[in-house]
């Protein structure tokens, strides 16, 4: 009888076994190579946006974040990565953005990069973001990543208090629900309170290490590969730099594929998502505003988290299809309106570093699409991320930041009159 | 807190376990714990119908005392007259709580549905049954809290399979020897680490990573090409046909298998499906226990009725009618929607092309082949046929087309 029970339940119980020593035993899973870093970097593979080893090992070796949104997937030559790897920059664009993304998804993010500390990074902006309804509920739940949010919860204690508030009570606004014992910690964090020593031990020991676990065994399998779609991006590159070559370089390339419309839209996405239904965008964006919105709140969190780190930022504004702004009959000052609202909070707090792509003197193809930077975009930044990539280490002259917790409010999300006075 | 959907998480089998683990070890011991039995079925209904607004548990309570007063009445009706409309009237009362759930969505006026809750068309098909049998007179006695423990039986209450009340009755009264346990527990185990297997590794796969993208894929042909049809479209059927199974297969095995472990042999719902080599024999092996109910309570008493009164005299055309019948009222089961009615009609036509061809070959039994080859062919095209009517049900084509 003895016999035949175990031949019952013993497999069962030798599973059981394998799967709690995978999931919680503190062995360290060696799955992150040199070689998974490098397809990782331009992967975009929503799991290494969600996870933490591959990017921490990343911030080790020779790599500087792009944190963005669907831009990143503009794969032409002009592309960072595929600049930096053909003139060989000293170091890589680590992208990490997808579309959907937006400030408060990387605010969890960096939040998650422990290794980030003391380097530098670079910041991609989409006005679009700024909505009135700011992110999408949906949108936010599918790239909350749990892994970062335990660490969100047990790095409650320390850091800014306003922040941690603001931050809990918005991922519960948005209904993420990952657990009553999750819930209630973030529960207390958005009133203001410590969590409790139980949720700690729970968090801390059992599911974030589970999570971690899980990280290290499944977040760099079989993971999307864009390496041979960079490579043969850069091929197209001349060999030796020159901006003016380059400049016409990505004219030509920018015309070659852009011939079925007049708006300077590349024919692929044209074809797909446009054609077809044109005509409902013209004139559709008359009263189409970005500077009412609680993005601010949530691009507020994310410098916060930059802060912390004395992460040295450079930011970018993208720039948005003149062509198409145009048709669209978007009026110039609600990207002006815009730009003037997002540089008030980045340099009042001391982030300084602004690459402002929405408004350049000659903007043909500057976009690869509609909104997306392209072309003559990508070349522009690449122009500003070549001095920027020669080092790695944050100055730390450049991270004196100084945060105000006002633009954590409301008041500043709807704010449209600002100059000196709150 | 929420309504707790039974065997929807890998966590669910954790606290499962251990609610069943008293009854396991009495039944090792040859006991049957009766009141821990009902404690153990009260607190996974209370998990299941009580979280949130408590509606569904309310109308669920409500359900059940108004199908056990329909039970109960006309079986003590039945122990002295057998009409044939009253036994009709008591039918119909039975399934109008169900009746009203499903036109809910169609007459769109949430009042009117006061019995919606997870699993009603199950437990009203476990009642419809008990009726049939009272009046076929192999049901002759019944006691309340049988009749609730029967129809309340928690393993199975949501998705069944649906057992059948004397089958059922058998086994609980029973206590099975050691070594029929010890079978029990082996199959159980099995079947549970299959049903994982299946809902959420294969399902999952299926149903969560890949389908969502071919969905989009399919439904941005909307408009584009004639009828948005498309290769994603084929797409979409295989997929959504592999999820519905190992989703359905999966929830049915854990059903099944958790009855084992309290010493019930519930049915099986599936049986290799995808192996069948004609239609008839598909439904012999897909969603088992709903279609032997259709057969036993639908189909069986419509050819017998048919026949009796002699309204119709070809047998073929009787069978036909039999299939339609059939096919339409599973349909109207499904929802009122227009791909829930055509799946039933496409599948009573595949049933009626199946005889057919079945007469035409056994009149041409030496001039057509039957080999390995013919075999597979049959296998791939029911298959094929299967998984169109399976795209039909998804409702794809409603998103594509309106």
């Amino acid at each position: 009888m003895k016999k035949k029970l175990w031949m019952i339940f013993g497999p069962v119980i030798v599973a059981i076994a394998a799967l709690l020593i995978l999931l919680w035993a503190p062995i360290n899973f060696k799955t992150v190579t040199p070689q998974k870093v490098q397809q990782a970097a331009t992967s975009l593979d929503v799991r290494v946006l969600k996870g933490e080893s591959l990017k921490n090992a990343a911030e080790k070796e020779n790599y500087i974040p792009i944190i963005g949104s669907s831009e990143l997937s503009r794969m032409d030559p002009f592309h960072p990565s595929s600049m930096a790897q053909k003139y060989n920059w000293k170091n890589k664009p680590f992208l990490q953005g997808n579309p959907g993304t937006a400030s408060l998804t990387q605010a969890m993010n960096v939040g998650g990069m422990a290794n980030l500390k003391g380097n530098k990074a670079v910041m991609i902006i989409s006005p679009q973001w700024f909505t009135k309804s700011g992110v999408p509920s949906d949108a936010f739940k599918y790239f909350l990543s749990p892994l970062q949010l335990t660490g969100f919860i047990l790095n409650s204690d320390h850091g800014d208090k306003a922040m941690n508030k603001y931050v809990a009570g918005r991922i519960l606004d948005l209904g993420v629900s990952k657990g009553p014992i999750e819930d209630g910690a973030l529960e207390r964090i958005s009133e203001g309170k410590q969590i409790t020593s139980f949720q700690r031990f729970y968090i801390k020991n059992f599911a974030r290490s589970s999570l971690q676990s899980q990280d290290n065994l499944f977040g760099s399998v079989s993971m999307n590969d864009h390496e041979n779609m960079i490579k043969k991006a850069s091929s197209q590159l001349p060999d030796t730099y020159d901006y003016k070559h380059l400049n016409k370089l990505a004219i030509k390339l920018a015309e070659k594929h852009s011939t079925d419309n007049d708006l300077q839209i590349g024919n692929s996405f044209y074809k797909k998502q446009l054609k077809k239904r044109i005509d409902i965008y013209k004139n559709a964006h008359k009263h189409v505003t970005y500077t009412h919105s609680p993005e601010y709140n949530d691009f507020e969190a994310l410098l916060y988290m930059f802060a912390q780190n004395k992460v040295e930022v450079m930011f970018v504004i993208q720039p948005i299809n003149p062509y198409w702004v145009k048709y669209t009959g978007m009026p110039m000052s609600s990207i002006t309106n815009f730009d003037t609202k997002i540089k008030y909070q980045l340099r009042s707090q001391g982030f300084n570093n602004i690459v402002d792509l929405s408004n350049v003197k000659n903007s043909n193809y500057i976009a690869e699409d509609t909104i997306h930077m392209g072309w003559r975009g990508w070349l522009m930044l690449d122009h500003h991320l070549k001095g920027y990539y020669k080092d790695k280490k944050a100055n730390p002259k450049n991270t004196q930041y100084k945060m105000d917790s006002y633009f954590l409010t409301d008041t500043w999300a709807n704010n449209t009159k600002f100059s000196n006075n709150k | 807190m929420n309504n707790i959907t039974p065997y929807s998480s890998p966590h669910y089998f954790i606290y499962l376990l251990i609610l069943l683990l008293p009854i396991i070890i009495g039944l090792w011991f040859g006991k049957r714990f009766r009141i821990y039995d009902m404690f153990a079925s009260i607190v996974v209904l209370i998990t299941a119908f009580f979280g949130g607004n408590m509606s569904q548990g309310i109308s669920l309570i409500c359900y059940i005392i108004f199908e056990m007063l329909i039970v109960f009445i006309y079986l003590s009706y039945r122990k002295k007259h057998n009409g044939f409309w009253v036994f009709t009237t008591f039918v119909i009362l039975a399934i109008i709580p169900l009746v009203f759930v499903k036109l809910d969505p169609l007459i769109k006026n949430p009042t009117i549905s006061l019995f919606a809750f997870m699993g009603i068309s199950y437990l009203t098909f476990k009642s419809v049954e008990i009726i049939m049998e009272i009046r076929d007179g192999v049901i002759k006695e019944i006691k309340p809290y049988e009749f609730m423990r029967f129809l309340l039986f928690f393993p199975t209450i949501t998705s069944g399979p649906i057992d059948r009340f004397r089958r059922f009755q058998k086994d609980v009264v029973n206590v099975p020897s050691r070594e029929e346990y010890v079978e029990l527990l082996h199959s159980g185990v099995n079947k549970l680490m299959q049903g994982l297997l299946y809902k959420f590794i294969i399902g999952y796969f299926f149903g969560t990573l890949l389908l969502p993208k071919i969905q989009i894929l399919t439904l941005s042909y909307r408009g584009q090409t004639p009828l948005g049809l498309s290769w994603a479209l084929v797409a979409y059927m295989y997929v959504y046909s592999m999820y519905l199974f190992f989703d359905f297969a999966g929830y049915s095995l854990f059903a099944v298998a958790i009855s084992n472990f309290m010493g019930v042999k519930t049915p099986m719902n599936f049986r290799a499906p995808f192996k069948s080599k004609n239609i008839k024999d598909f439904w012999n092996r897909w969603h088992i226990t709903l279609s032997f109910w259709f057969r036993d309570f639908i189909y069986m008493r419509l050819m017998f009725t048919v026949i009796k009164h002699k309204w119709l005299k070809n047998r073929v055309t009787i069978a036909n009618v039999g299939y339609l019948t059939l096919f339409l009222i599973m349909g109207f089961w499904h929802g009122e929607t227009w791909y829930y009615i055509v799946y039933g009609l496409f599948h009573a036509g595949a049933m009626i092309t199946n005889d057919a061809w079945l007469r035409f070959k056994k009149k041409h039994r030496k001039s057509i082949p039957s080999n390995k080859f013919t075999q597979a062919f049959a296998i791939f095209l029911t298959f094929n046929v299967v998984c169109f009517s399976f795209m039909i049900f998804s409702g794809i084509l409603d998103k594509l087309w309106f």
